[in-house]
């Protein structure tokens, strides 16, 4: 029968008890989630809202802002892109609504930067289309975690 | 000839087949063989490449500074009229003076800066006016308030240096502060758009433009995006300015400005669009090897599509989303071109073979279903999946996408699918739709909602309907009761929203979601009642 020292023995322990260990960090991705602001998106033709006429002979516009025939808002969410952050890992949290509304242009606009000039690219109101995946950091837990 | 010094090599290079770069180094012998109109134009021209030079070489070089007092001192000399040509380049307004030289009748304004502001107030003010009397029409027809902005846009069409003057106004001081109210911003914008207007519209106007694309980068951030939204989309006798005979001047601007690169590339949008089929596929191409601006990634893989070889633009576009080295942004400028540009069915194919990868992209799904017939071809995907049982997220993605499919069809397919998560976005995408709606819709689809609705604590359904898809197809329908008057409908709906919301067994970010659509129909005090009920 093979005898092992005590010393073998020993550090064979230690190796076989560090083996948890070292499979606990490997399973805790040391990841977080990011931050991914609102999105609106237009879809469809994008008209550009305007008052037409001539002046010095020659035809021009008073230019409104550009109106979408639809248009999504995406909220604000997190989402896993690969950010590093020791001890902790991004994981599923829950779906966020997306939303959808129809537009048209509405008579009077005007561009509405800074100058009091109201804007009307008329839209209905948002219904929600889908859905996005949040996600969100949490402490990597449990017993073979930190 | 002899060769121009080094110093006048980009003016001499710019696309001005005309000039020689001589003609600039001797002034006294460039003022005896100019007439009048001649320098005007060739005045423009060389400021442009001065300016585009001093960007080259710095703001302190002064061969530019030298040459642009020259040509001032010139300008002061002519006519006997002590107008001074050029803004100094640091954006402060000098005084000037003008006349109506032209013989449009134009009043003497007198000295500026005084009467810029002036000016560029009225123009404000008599565009608000005609807004203001339009009264929902498209088309303004009131001689008066026309003649209004006629008498405030007339000075800068008598004053040959009226685009410099304003480019300069626009690019802020040296501290960077732009110092113009946010009206006589809009003012100045609106001048240099009818600059371009009226002045293309009568056959001149190209030296303007190009004066104006080459200042585009020195306009202040509080103006630049009002601009270029007037440049792009100003029009003269029904065509727009921003055409095909600039490419080869923006090519040269994205050169020569690397700062400015998306801004640039993006004017290639309104151009591309005017291009033939054969032609956009010859100018875009050579863009194909464009990785790092997602911007011209999106144009050029579009055009491509639009081309007469739009198999090439779909190679192209895979070849990019399958190279790793390629940023997700510009990946997902790609994807977004194709859903949008491909044919419905290659899109559609291309998207269901990296649903993975764009799971998360709900708008580039709908960018594809907004398109019409695409619930043709978004079917044809869905029914192949539907058949193997495979992939029940993209089938997901696939029904969201289905925006213009009939409510029976998205009823039916939602009776049919086994997948929770399918049958509730199946739900959602009938009931988004503002056309849809009988109170029958209402009872139909809540019937289908609670057969496979369970709620465990985990907040899916039996079927793995997610409670975010349940509370939307309730707040959807609850809304297009609202709109039609159908009380019964609508009260039936808020009783299962304020069950949701008083539910201790669901979660808090669903008892919140029922809250917040609660809100817009009942009152504070009901609000309140229903969080301490």
């Amino acid at each position: 029968m093979l005898k092992m020292k005590p010393v073998s023995l020993a550090v064979l322990f230690l190796l076989l008890a560090a083996t948890p260990l070292r499979t606990a960090f490997a399973e805790c991705p040391n990841t977080s989630a990011s931050q991914v602001d609102v999105e609106f998106q237009a879809h469809g033709e994008l008209k550009t809202c305007g008052l037409g006429f001539v002046i010095f002979g020659i035809g021009g516009a008073i230019l409104g802002e550009n109106c979408p025939e639809h248009e999504t808002r995406v909220p604000a969410h997190q989402e896993c892109r690969g950010a590093e952050n020791a001890g902790t890992e991004c994981s599923k949290d829950t779906d966020l609504a997306v939303e959808t509304r129809e537009c048209a242009c509405g008579g009077l606009v005007i561009p509405g930067i800074r100058i009091g000039i109201p804007t009307t690219c008329s839209c209905e109101g948002w219904y929600k289309s889908g859905t996005v995946e949040d996600f969100r950091t949490e402490r990597c837990d449990g017993p073979d975690g930190l | 000839m002899e060769r121009a010094p080094p110093r006048f090599l980009c003016v001499g290079l710019f696309p001005t087949p005309i000039l020689s770069s001589t003609h600039f180094i001797e002034v006294p012998l460039w003022n005896r063989l100019m007439n009048n109109t001649k320098r005007i134009g060739l005045t423009l021209i060389a400021l442009l490449g001065v300016m585009l030079f001093a960007k080259l070489r710095g703001a302190e070089s002064t061969a530019a500074q030298r040459l642009l007092g020259r040509l001032a001192a010139a300008e002061t000399q002519a006519d006997g009229v002590d107008r001074l040509a050029l803004p100094e380049a640091d954006g402060q307004r000098q005084s000037v003076a003008w006349d109506s030289g032209s013989g449009d009748g134009s009043a003497v304004l007198g000295v500026l800066p005084q009467d810029l502001n002036r000016l560029l107030l009225a123009i404000a003010a008599a565009e608000q006016a005609l807004v203001d009397s339009s009264d929902g029409l498209v088309v303004a027809t009131s001689p008066k308030l026309l003649a209004d902005l006629e008498s405030a846009v007339g000075p800068f069409l008598s004053y040959p240096e009226s685009t410099s003057l304003l480019l300069g106004t626009l690019s802020g001081d040296r501290e960077g502060v732009l110092d113009l109210t946010s009206e006589e911003t809009y003012g100045a914008v609106r001048a240099i758009y009818w600059l371009l207007v009226i002045k293309t519209g009568r056959g001149e106007g190209r030296s303007e433009v190009l004066e104006v694309l080459a200042a585009l980068p020195e306009i202040h951030a509080d103006a630049r995006d009002l601009l270029v939204f007037a440049v792009t989309n100003a029009a003269a006798n029904g065509k727009l300015i921003l055409d095909t005979s600039f490419l080869q001047e923006i090519l040269f601007l994205r050169s020569v400005f690397p700062e400015a690169l998306e801004l640039y590339s993006a004017l290639f949008g309104v151009i591309g669009d005017s291009l033939s089929a054969e032609k956009k596929g010859s100018f875009f191409a050579v863009f194909g090897e464009e990785t790092d601006d997602p911007t011209l990634a999106r144009l050029t893989i579009k055009n491509l599509l639009l081309s007469d070889n739009p198999e090439f633009g779909l190679f192209l576009a895979e070849q990019r989303l399958d190279d790793p080295s390629i940023s997700q942004d510009v990946k997902n400028a790609i994807a977004a071109a194709v859903a949008k540009n491909a044919d419905i069915y290659s899109a559609s194919s291309f998207l269901s073979g990296r649903a993975e990868s764009f799971k998360n992209s709900p708008t580039l799904w709908m960018s594809l279903g907004f398109r019409d017939d695409a619930e043709i071809a978004l079917g044809v995907e869905y029914q192949g999946l539907l058949a193997s049982g495979a992939a029940p997220d993209t089938r997901r993605l696939l029904v969201s996408a289905m925006s213009g499919a009939s409510y029976d069809d998205l009823q039916r397919l939602a009776g049919n699918d086994d997948d929770g998560v399918v049958v509730g976005q199946a739900l959602m995408t009938a009931t988004a739709n503002r056309d849809r709606w009988s109170s029958v819709q209402v009872t139909e689809t809540l019937q289908l909602l609670e057969d496979t609705w369970a709620a465990p604590s985990n907040g899916l359904g039996s079927f793995g309907l997610s409670a975010a898809q349940r509370l939307a197809v309730v707040h959807n329908l609850a809304a297009k009761a609202k709109k039609a008057g159908d009380s019964g409908s609508l009260d039936r709906l808020l009783g299962i929203l304020k069950g949701v919301a008083t539910d201790p067994g669901e979660k808090g970010s669903t008892r919140a979601s029922a809250t917040r659509t609660l809100e817009r129909y009942l009152t504070p005090y009901e609000i309140d009642a229903l969080k301490q009920g």
